[in-house]
């Protein structure tokens, strides 16, 4: 039985030591907070892509697919259904309207397969009333809630009914209903085709088999990458970004705890000699601990949810880039992640008490408590500490030569931030103990002694700060890499400023014809749908002009890579291509159609998730001669582009989402690549926040031992302003050092990033640059917190009354 | 880590998007408003125009090329096919390529004298999966096609091809027809309700078939006979109408019988026959001289489906009985209804087909 009184026994603590469940409770805000946050956009995120795959082809549906080209004839597709395929074909395009890309899907309701999307009509209508409520120009179209009131203010006419069932920034409707939002969507289509033919169930016995269409293929629902699958190795890193700030506010979770428990070992004898017994003491202490691990997780859960709410619209901007996925930039309550945000907290209050209550439970009741007994503890502590930091490492070293995949490179950093995290003490004492051989006189003996005592108080926090710092290192090594190499690419890869892509064939000879005069060179870009290795890709044809020769960047190539692509002797691969099938320069790629090219050059291809070949434009002619030219780059003195896209626009007022102007293209990508900056400052800071917090707990709680060593030295009569240097200056040492250890595994972990997890999640690999002036800045950010965290218990102690020192010093004897 | 490394590739992406942008936008289209009024009405004494008319009518609201046919094999196994076709339209106006005016959907369906194998398909019009054409006759819609085979000197429908395909069946079968084409109520002008609905209503009912069947056991060679119905209307029952029970009977005589009951919900009929006699020479019978009585009932689908009736016509000396050859020949599609071959007995034999439509679920009617 639970007795009350012993719980409000052990609660008492707590009573009088506000300041420790306040860091309890924040260190439980922190840890659960983070995971809370990370796991809402994570749920919230794969919820919008199971409505996407829902609404654009249920699971179970296969498709056909143009073989060659992103669409299917309409031609093709009569041709198919009178040959005996039944299937419900889908177009499908983005849009541009204001500010934002809708993506607009348009469907044959009568055969759409996903016929939830329509049932708030269905349950209203009879079979012609559906019919004719849904198809004609007025025909109704479906949204989620917010797309359909953007699309409202945005002047879009007619019914727009909100659907639960689609996913977010798409809307949907019958093929004759798109005019209200594309105007020209019938000669759209008919000019393009659909994007795709969902196979419907329940095909008859008797049809034409499909090998007999020359230009179209049968994708297998397990073909079509969904877009969850796509985006595993996003969501995978967010949570593993959310798992370290959940490991370091545990870090923070596990001293207090401990802590308590230390300074509880007497009220436990007493209870015990009291007649408590030992299963009704650890019974009551989980009760304590469950209540208040509980209040801190929800506080969590709501610090999360708010987080996250921060966080979406920005990784919903990343999602939406990266993979074309429409995520919801607002966030939905959802219980999962409260469940899943408690019980981790649960889980995590339970491993880091769980030293305490074995020794709780080991203790007999005559044993005495003392500083001993927990000293000899530490020590078994440490040594099982570096034992275990040693075999992670070792771990890490096995994973990062053998390991293969994401998961494996994800694991490798872990082993990596926790084995030299947990390793930490023992490095921090080898170095006093080292640095202590050179001390000379007793203040500098005494100091580096005593700043090897306290470390096992300050451990934890040192631990935490050290993961700070190191994935704040290794971040910006990344970043950095990035950024420099990517401008560069930038700069090459957009040469030519102006980006055209022409409504028809009949239109794209037109706009030559009257470009020609104006501008210094029209480039064609061509691609076709075709397998690369095997594996589905795009091949490009390119004119043969200084645009590509002179500025288009290269990772590798042979001396005459450019002769011998405009030869037709030689194709270009992209770097995904390269690393996927071990593809080097001057191995032999295998194309679709029994062609075979000698490969004379690889280029970074940054952001594009598919293999890419590019082959000069004769060759690509004489393998593709039915691909229309229908996509342009135009080289124009650059103060006359806008100019000419002025032109453009009266002499076939070709619409803005037609023409990209290079200028405006860098300035966006520039602008979003500095909100990003913005973002990873902030977390950053934000960690490091954490970090400088676990160090404020550790050193406020470590002051309350520190009074009985130090009232001697006051005895001695060193003054209290004196002593109180020494413990800001010892904090600052210790900090000083950790920044430094950091620097090493913060730059091991930065080339995991760049050399593991980016290659195994996007495929391409990112020179190693790295600027010493982040790590200046970063130690003095180590030292700054330390100065932060230190600052109060310093002043404490100063300020500390002499009486209180007397009798810690006569206490201590 | 963080999460917001991975944003930095929003720069690439976001290039991507716009030079991979958004196709082409074309111009403005006259599409169709969706009203509903303006649909033509049968009128009587309009003269029919051949072939024109075995084509599809778009200013009226419904129309149907249905074709049921009583075969058997060399073993003297009974068989019943259907071939259903029907038009719906949108708007009495005509459609665009992707605002069609016209729906179509169609009924496929082989009955044994234990399975009864079901299939139907639907497209929409102006995208050319379905459609009906008089010259040269075609009626199609995915796969599915009815040919006109006939000389230019013959009737369009004297001679076709048919062909449909199920899950589970298919068929090919070739007609000849030794007949003319037969014209129901005042001269094809079938009237439907005392309040005067009305369908413009034809068939030819002479066909010869022959052709194969496919089935799970394996192909049948079948032959028998065939019977076309050509009707179209844009208000076919009135209000309190709850569904028909229609009839098309192969009489051993030679002579042959259309008749239907359109029920109303106070539970009263009204009836329409054709007696078409073996000289083709074809009698009108205005309600209410048939007489269609259910003698007992199957329990299909969850309904109590009348699928054995006693039929009388006293000016015709006939009283027959009429047998479902597979009770549960039960249309279990979008549009459910009851279709089968059946056996005639009485003071006529013969064989023939049953539709039954608006039998509720669990009613015993």
């Amino acid at each position: 039985m639970i007795d009350l009184r012993v719980i409000s026994v052990l609660l008492s603590h707590w009573r009088k030591h506000p300041f420790q469940l306040a860091m309890l409770l924040t260190g439980l805000f922190l840890a659960s907070g983070l995971w809370t946050g990370v796991e809402a956009i994570n749920t919230e995120a794969r919820a919008s892509y199971a409505l996407a795959e829902a609404a654009l082809a249920p699971p179970r549906f296969a498709s056909i697919v143009s073989a060659r080209t992103r669409t299917i004839p309409v031609e093709t597709y009569t041709r198919l259904q009178t040959s005996g395929w039944r299937t419900s074909p889908i177009f499908e395009k983005r849009v541009r309207l204001r500010d934002r890309y809708i993506r607009v899907i348009g469907v044959d309701v009568l055969t759409y397969p996903a016929q939830d999307v329509f049932q708030d009509v269905t349950s209203q209508e009879s079979v012609q009333g559906f019919l004719t409520r849904l198809i004609g120009k007025t025909g109704t179209l479906f949204a989620d809630a917010p797309t359909a009131a953007f699309l409202t203010r945005n002047g879009v006419a007619g019914e727009i009914l909100t659907s639960n069932s689609l996913p977010p920034k798409t809307v949907l409707g019958d093929f004759s209903a798109l005019a209200r939002l594309l105007p020209g969507s019938e000669a759209d289509i008919s000019g393009s085709g659909f994007s795709r033919l969902i196979v419907l169930e329940n095909q008859p016995r008797d049809q034409v088999p499909l090998r007999e269409f020359a230009d179209v293929i049968l994708a297998e629902p397990e073909d079509q990458a969904g877009t969850a699958e796509l985006t595993d190795s996003f969501h995978l890193n967010l949570t593993a970004f959310g798992f370290l700030s959940f490991l370091v506010g545990l870090f923070v979770v596990y001293g207090i705890i401990a802590l308590s428990f230390e300074q509880r070992r007497i009220v436990f004898r007493t209870l015990r000699l009291l007649g408590v017994s030992r299963r009704q003491l650890i019974a009551s202490l989980s009760i304590e601990l469950l209540v208040l691990a509980t209040i801190g997780g929800i506080l969590g859960v709501i610090g999360g949810y708010f987080l996250a709410a921060l966080l979406l619209p920005d990784v919903a901007a990343t999602l939406e880039s990266l993979y074309r996925a429409n995520v919801s930039g607002s966030l939905t309550f959802r219980w999962q992640w409260l469940v899943s945000g408690i019980a981790i907290t649960l889980l995590g209050t339970a491993l880091a008490s769980a030293s305490g209550f074995v020794e709780t439970a080991r203790s007999s009741i005559l044993e005495e408590g003392g500083a001993y007994a927990s000293r000899t503890r530490l020590f078994r502590l440490s040594r099982l500490q570096a034992i275990l930091a040693l075999a992670l490492l070792a771990t890490f070293a096995v994973l990062v030569v053998f390991g293969q995949g994401l998961v494996a490179g994800f694991a490798a950093l872990a082993c990596l931030l926790i084995g030299f995290a947990l390793a930490l003490p023992s490095l921090l004492n080898w170095i006093i103990a080292g640095v202590s051989t050179f001390a000379r006189g007793p203040l500098a003996e005494w100091f580096l002694a005593d700043a090897r005592f306290v470390l096992p108080g300050l451990s934890v926090a040192l631990m935490a700060l050290l993961m700070a710092a190191s994935a704040n290192i290794g971040v910006s090594t990344m970043v950095g890499s990035f950024r420099t190499t990517f401008i560069d690419w930038l700069d090459k890869r957009l040469a030519a400023e102006v980006y055209l892509s022409t409504r028809s064939t009949d239109e794209a000879i037109a706009i030559n014809e009257w470009l020609k005069p104006r501008v210094d060179a029209v480039l064609p870009i061509m691609n076709e749908r075709v397998r690369l290795s095997g594996e589905p890709g795009d091949m490009y044809g390119v004119a043969d002009h200084a645009t590509y020769r002179r500025d288009w960047p290269l990772k590798a190539s042979t001396e005459d890579a450019w002769d011998r692509v405009f030869a037709g002797d030689g194709v270009l691969i992209n770097e995904q291509l390269s690393l996927r099938y071990d593809l080097a320069v001057g191995d032999t790629l295998s194309i679709e159609g029994n062609h075979a090219l000698e490969i004379v050059g690889i280029y970074p291809d940054y952001g594009n998730p598919a293999v890419e070949a590019m082959i000069g434009i004769d060759l690509f002619d004489s393998w593709y001669p039915d691909t229309p030219r229908r996509r342009f780059v135009v080289r124009v003195d650059p103060g006359r582009s806008d100019e000419i896209i002025r032109g453009l626009q009266e002499a076939f007022g070709l619409p803005d989402a037609n023409i990209a102007n290079q200028t405006e293209v860098k300035q966006l990508s520039q602008r979003i690549f500095e909100r990003t900056f913005v973002v990873t400052a902030a977390l950053n800071v934000l960690t490091l926040g954490v970090a400088v917090f676990a160090l404020l707990t550790s050193l406020v709680i470590l002051a309350t031992y520190r009074l009985p060593q130090l009232a001697p030295l006051w005895a001695m009569g060193m003054t209290r302003v004196q002593m109180a240097w020494f413990e800001l200056l010892r904090a600052l040492v210790l900090a000083l050092l950790t920044g430094l250890i950091a620097i090493p595994v913060g730059l091991l972990l930065g080339w995991v990033l760049l050399a593991v997890i980016n290659v195994e999640a996007f495929g391409w690999r990112l020179p190693f640059q790295t600027d010493p002036r982040d790590w200046v800045l970063l130690i003095a950010y180590s030292v700054l917190a330390a100065l932060l965290a230190a600052a109060y218990p310093t002043l404490r102690l100063a300020q500390v009354s002499p009486s209180t020192l007397l009798k810690q010093a006569s206490d201590a004897h | 880590m963080r999460t917001s490394w991975n944003r930095i590739i929003v720069v690439a992406t976001a290039i991507i998007a716009i030079l991979g942008a958004v196709q082409a936008l074309g111009q403005g289209f006259s599409g169709l408003g969706g009203d509903a009024e303006g649909f033509s009405v049968p009128e009587p004494g309009k003269p029919f125009v051949f072939p024109r008319d075995h084509a599809a009518h778009n200013d009226y609201r419904i129309e149907w090329w249905y074709l049921t046919a009583n075969l058997s094999d060399a073993d003297g196994n009974r068989y019943g096919l259907q071939w259903t076709l029907f038009r719906s339209a949108l708007t009495p106006e005509a459609g665009t390529r992707f605002s069609p005016g016209q729906m179509w959907f169609a009924h496929a369906a082989v009955t044994t004298a234990s399975k009864h194998f079901t299939s139907e398909t639907i497209a929409r019009g102006g995208l050319g999966t379905a459609g009906v054409t008089a010259e040269p006759f075609k009626a199609w819609i995915n796969g599915w096609e009815m040919l006109g085979q006939a000389k230019p000197s013959d009737d369009a429908l004297s001679r076709l091809r048919l062909k449909a395909s199920g899950g589970e069946f298919s068929y090919d079968m070739e007609l000849v027809s030794d007949g003319p084409l037969v014209f129901h109520g005042d001269g094809g002008y079938s009237v439907k309700s005392e309040t005067g609905q009305a369908s413009y209503y034809y068939s030819q009912p002479f066909y010869k078939v022959r052709g194969t069947i496919n089935l799970p056991d394996g192909p049948v060679e079948v032959s028998g006979n065939a019977w076309l119905d050509r009707e179209w209307s844009s208000q076919p029952l009135s209000a309190d109408q709850t569904g028909w029970d229609w009839i098309s009977l192969h009489l051993d005589t030679g002579d042959k019988l259309m008749g239907f009951q359109l029920r109303n919900a106070d539970g009263s009929v009204y009836t329409s026959a054709s007696w078409i006699g073996a000289d083709s020479v074809t009698e009108p019978i205005p309600d209410p001289h048939l007489k269609m009585e259910p003698l007992s009932r199957t329990a299909v689908a969850g309904r109590q489906v009348p699928t054995r009736w006693r039929v009388t016509l006293p000016r015709r000396n006939l009283d027959v009985t009429i047998d479902a050859v597979n009770p549960k020949a039960w249309m279990d599609l979008s549009i459910a209804y009851w279709e089968g071959p059946v056996a005639v007995s009485g003071t006529h034999s013969g064989i023939g087909y049953l539709e039954m439509t608006g039998y509720p679920v669990s009613a015993a009617n």
